[in-house]
């Protein structure tokens, strides 16, 4: 065992909460991952398996994100390559750097918000998971979903930005819209949790485990 | 947006729902995720069921990698019908374009192109129209374009193409026979001519500010081409002709064409003039929106994104001083008709009646006066019904595509790839004799036949068309009016030049003074009325030179009595000036010339029905003559009243004058229609040749 299956292991014990599936109307289902340290591979149903599995022909971990601050590194357990230079052991990212994953998978690294140290992953070719995913966010503290470009989730037809944050090791959401969770007012910092089902006039979404 | 049915709620045994997708204006569609674990699209049918449903059990079994497959139709419940179908995860055309506000690059839109008319070809030839062809309604995933709503297809046959009470589509890319309510295969060519046009200049060809206003462009106005890249601007004209009998025949040949205009290979089409946006009515259009007070009308209410937005339209009518202003920058014949007003006023208000001018002046400047008015009328009338502007005169000159391989005979080698037919550029003598086609992608068509057993030929003056009464009278008025001003600028060019041929033997000074002046003026306006009304009112007519003999000497003897009669109320005496001898000295009774030198009633007349029987004059009026302005039939004319006194002793100076003043006159102040647009307006004749 090297030196950094090592550190990943060790890091991987204190993933503070697993991964979410956001189905939200109108725009898709997105999955938000909490943890600093997020595998992405090819499809299995072992132990091992990534926290994001791809329908791809990709080794079972294949890269690791891993969030240190506000830096993403990237590390490759197979043949990776971040802006067409393969990539050896690890790199760091930078916004909009684009990602093949062995021979077919490609996906693109955003950091859309600078207020807001969480990453995107947007699929570029067709593979997903096997459970429907239109994106992946890697979440730090914040995540924000709205109409605008700089939000993580982009939600084109929403009057206003929603924020999920972290508070007392919850994921809470609040924004300037009138929110209801469950059909239960809640003006500020309503917890999500699986199955919740958010609303307000002209939004609406639920919160699942990611599968 | 509210949805009636929330996350996790199964309304339909067997599927779960886990978001909703959108609403179309034919209902909800969900997100759905059968029990085995299976994507799905479910679309909840709100409105409209019975054609929904009609439409989509006919093509329930239909597939094709370029559709959205249909699962099944399903009824909950409640009574309502859901239709399971394909989950397409990539993009639609319609978000694609949001983020392409200029246009998507040409290979990006013959991928969507392709993808498009394939699947919809294969629709085509299974008898169904998808009626609803619009970005939205397209997606792309994985690099296959899938077409979408097949639901609202409808179902006909040549049969059944018979008036249909619905209207259809979205407004956009709605073709004008919807609002006929007949119609085929040929409105999906039209909607993804509409969707070919967005593509490559990210603009719509129609729009505006109501659903009114966005029908009535379809069905009146010419797309601004000039948009879109040269070479395809042939493709997209054909693609969205009013005409479906003219429009290309079918979406596969709409692909290839553009296939063949990206490839730089020729096409044979001509784009008619009408489809480049007349620059002046554009100004007018945009000054009017920047006037208008917008009131929220919702245009589209089931699609979202950028182009949903609270559509306005104009409220207050701009006030009659606002459209004069307006007529005053763009319409040249206002301007030439105040500023010539001007030039009237001035002598009639400085020499006074002092010279008998009044008497002249007075009904000459009314006359004129009315007809200019009259053509500012006619004008406005025309541009306010949204009618292309005269073109002849002011028309914008658009860089042309390269003139392609039409041959003489106006057939075209077809495309070597088309198998079934081809088809034939229909030129303007060419009828288009077609059997109602059965409904199909490719459709044949029959071979013109020229209406006269010739085939194609320059188009003249004696080429029978057709000319609606409104642009008759506004070409007879605007011509009328330009004589005037023509009239005046030539007088005032000879009074200018001849001063430099007084040594010239002969030369005479035709314009001593403003008495003489005024007298060429008016004979010189007469004239050209004489010659320009008869012509304008028979043009298109075909040759019927003795009919307009007929009618055009005795206006020749009108003319005459009026030079003679005004030459004596301004008591001016026109000496017989010849240097021939004369033959004739009497015509009957009646002197020719009198012993005196100066020139009776009967001369004038003899002189002008001469000069005026000497030709064909009309064909100088005639919009399709030669050249705007034929130098050979200005000095033939002068040479011919030169000649004239050879009959009988004449004012030999004033007698040339006259005939190259008229002559000219009468063609720079008639309508000139460049032949390369000739074709366009005798087709709608050929066609009622045909019909009887």
């Amino acid at each position: 065992m090297s030196a950094e299956e090592d550190l990943l292991g060790a890091t991987a014990m204190f993933t503070p909460a697993g991964s979410y599936t956001l189905w939200i109307d109108q725009v898709g289902a997105y999955v938000v991952c909490l943890a600093d340290m997020i595998a992405i591979g090819g499809p299995s149903t072992g132990v091992n398996a990534a926290d994001v599995p791809l329908l791809a022909n990709l080794s079972r971990r294949h890269i690791t994100f891993l969030r240190s601050g506000e830096r993403y590194v990237l590390h490759a357990h197979a043949a990776t390559s971040v802006g067409g230079r393969p990539v050896n052991e690890k790199c760091d990212l930078a916004d909009g750097a684009e990602l093949q994953l062995g021979t077919s998978v490609r996906l693109r690294f955003r950091i859309p918000s600078v207020v807001s140290g969480s990453a995107r992953l947007e699929f570029l070719s067709d593979h997903r998971p096997a459970s429907a995913a239109d994106g992946v966010v890697l979440m730090s503290d914040t995540c924000l979903m709205g109409p605008s470009a700089e939000n993580h989730i982009r939600c084109p037809a929403w009057p206003s930005s929603l924020l999920l944050f972290r508070r007392d090791g919850n994921l809470r959401v609040k924004g300037r819209e009138d929110l209801f969770l469950d059909g239960r007012h809640s003006p500020e910092g309503g917890i999500l949790v699986e199955g919740t089902m958010v609303s307000a006039t002209d939004l609406r979404f639920r919160v699942e485990r990611f599968a | 947006m509210k949805f009636a049915y929330a996350p996790e709620s199964t309304p339909l045994p067997g599927y779960k729902i886990k978001r909703a997708i959108d609403r179309g204006g034919f209902g909800e569609v969900y997100f759905g995720i059968a029990d085995s674990g299976k994507e799905v699209a479910l679309k909840l049918l709100q409105h409209n069921q019975q054609i929904e449903l009609r439409g989509i059990r006919q093509c329930l079994n239909l597939k094709h990698p370029n559709l959205v497959a249909l699962f099944d139709i399903r009824t909950d419940a409640e009574g309502d019908d859901w239709v399971v179908m394909e989950y397409v995860a990539g993009p639609s055309l319609d978000s694609v374009l949001s983020e392409n506000p200029n246009g998507l690059p040409l290979p990006e839109v013959d991928h969507w192109l392709r993808g498009i008319s394939e699947g919809v070809a294969y629709l085509h030839d299974r008898g169904i129209v998808h009626r609803d062809l619009k970005p939205g309604n397209v997606f792309s995933e994985n690099g296959i374009v899938k077409v979408g709503d097949v639901g609202l297809s409808k179902f006909i046959t040549p049969s059944r193409r018979s008036a249909q009470t619905e209207s259809v589509g979205t407004v956009y890319y709605m073709a004008p026979e919807v609002a006929r309510g007949k119609y085929g295969c040929e409105l999906d060519v039209y909607s993804l001519g509409v969707m070919l046009y967005e593509m490559i200049s990210g603009k719509l060809p129609f729009d505006g500010e109501s659903v009114a206003e966005i029908l009535m462009k379809h069905l009146t106005e010419h797309p601004d081409l000039s948009r879109l890249p040269a070479p395809v601007r042939p493709v997209v004209a054909r693609a969205l002709e009013k005409d479906p009998q003219r429009r290309t025949p079918g979406v596969l040949h709409l692909a290839r064409e553009f296939q063949g205009a990206l490839r730089g290979e020729a096409v044979a089409l001509e784009i008619p003039e009408s489809h480049f946006v007349d620059v002046v009515r554009l100004e007018i259009d945009q000054s009017r929106d920047v006037r208008s007070t917008p009131i929220p009308v919702v245009v589209r209410p089931e699609t979202p994104g950028p182009k949903s937005q609270p559509v306005t339209r104009p409220q207050a009518k701009p006030g009659f001083w606002e459209q004069f202003g307006h007529e005053l920058k763009t319409n040249p014949v206002l301007i030439v008709a105040i500023v010539v007003t001007c030039i009237f006023l001035f002598p009639v208000m400085t020499l006074g009646s002092a010279k008998g001018v009044m008497p002249v002046w007075i009904p000459g400047f009314s006359t004129w006066f009315v007809i200019g008015a009259l053509a500012f009328w006619v004008n406005r009338k025309r541009r306010l019904a949204g009618q292309p502007h005269n073109r002849s005169r002011t028309r914008p000159q658009p860089p042309l595509p390269p003139r392609r391989s039409v041959n003489r005979t106006g057939r075209r080698d077809t495309d070597r790839d088309d198998q079934k037919t081809g088809y034939v550029e229909r030129r303007a003598e060419t009828v288009d004799r077609r059997i109602p086609e059965p409904v199909g992608v490719e459709r044949e068509r029959a071979e013109p036949v020229s209406a006269k057993g010739k085939r194609a030929k320059v188009y003249g003056p004696e080429t029978p068309r057709f000319l609606s009464w409104r642009d008759r009278t506004r070409e007879l008025c605007s011509a009328l009016t330009l004589a005037v001003v023509w009239s005046i600028v030539l007088t005032s060019l000879i009074g200018a030049f001849q001063e430099y041929l007084a040594d010239v033997p002969m030369a005479q000074r035709i314009v001593s003074d403003s008495n003489h002046a005024a007298f060429f003026i008016f004979t010189t306006i007469l004239g050209a009325w004489a010659v320009i009304v008869p012509a304008k009112l028979t043009e298109g007519h075909g040759e019927q030179s003795q009919a307009r003999w007929v009618v055009g000497l005795p206006l020749a003897a009108a003319v005459g009595f009026c030079v003679w009669w005004l030459q004596e109320k301004l008591l001016l005496q026109l000496r017989v000036d010849s240097v021939f001898r004369g033959f004739f000295e009497h015509l009957g009774k009646w002197d020719l010339t009198s012993k005196d030198g100066s020139t009776p009633i009967a001369g004038y007349l003899a002189f002008f029905v001469l000069l005026f029987g000497m030709g064909k004059w009309w064909t100088q009026a005639d919009s399709f003559r030669l050249r705007r302005l034929s130098i050979w039939t200005v000095a033939g004319t002068a040479a011919f009243a030169w000649l004239l006194p050879l009959l009988f002793r004449f004012n030999q100076p004033w007698g040339v004058c006259w005939g190259a003043a008229i002559s000219v006159v009468v063609q720079l102040s008639s309508p000139w229609t460049r032949p390369a647009d000739r074709a366009a307006r005798v087709e709608p004749v050929a066609k009622t040749i045909v019909a009887a």
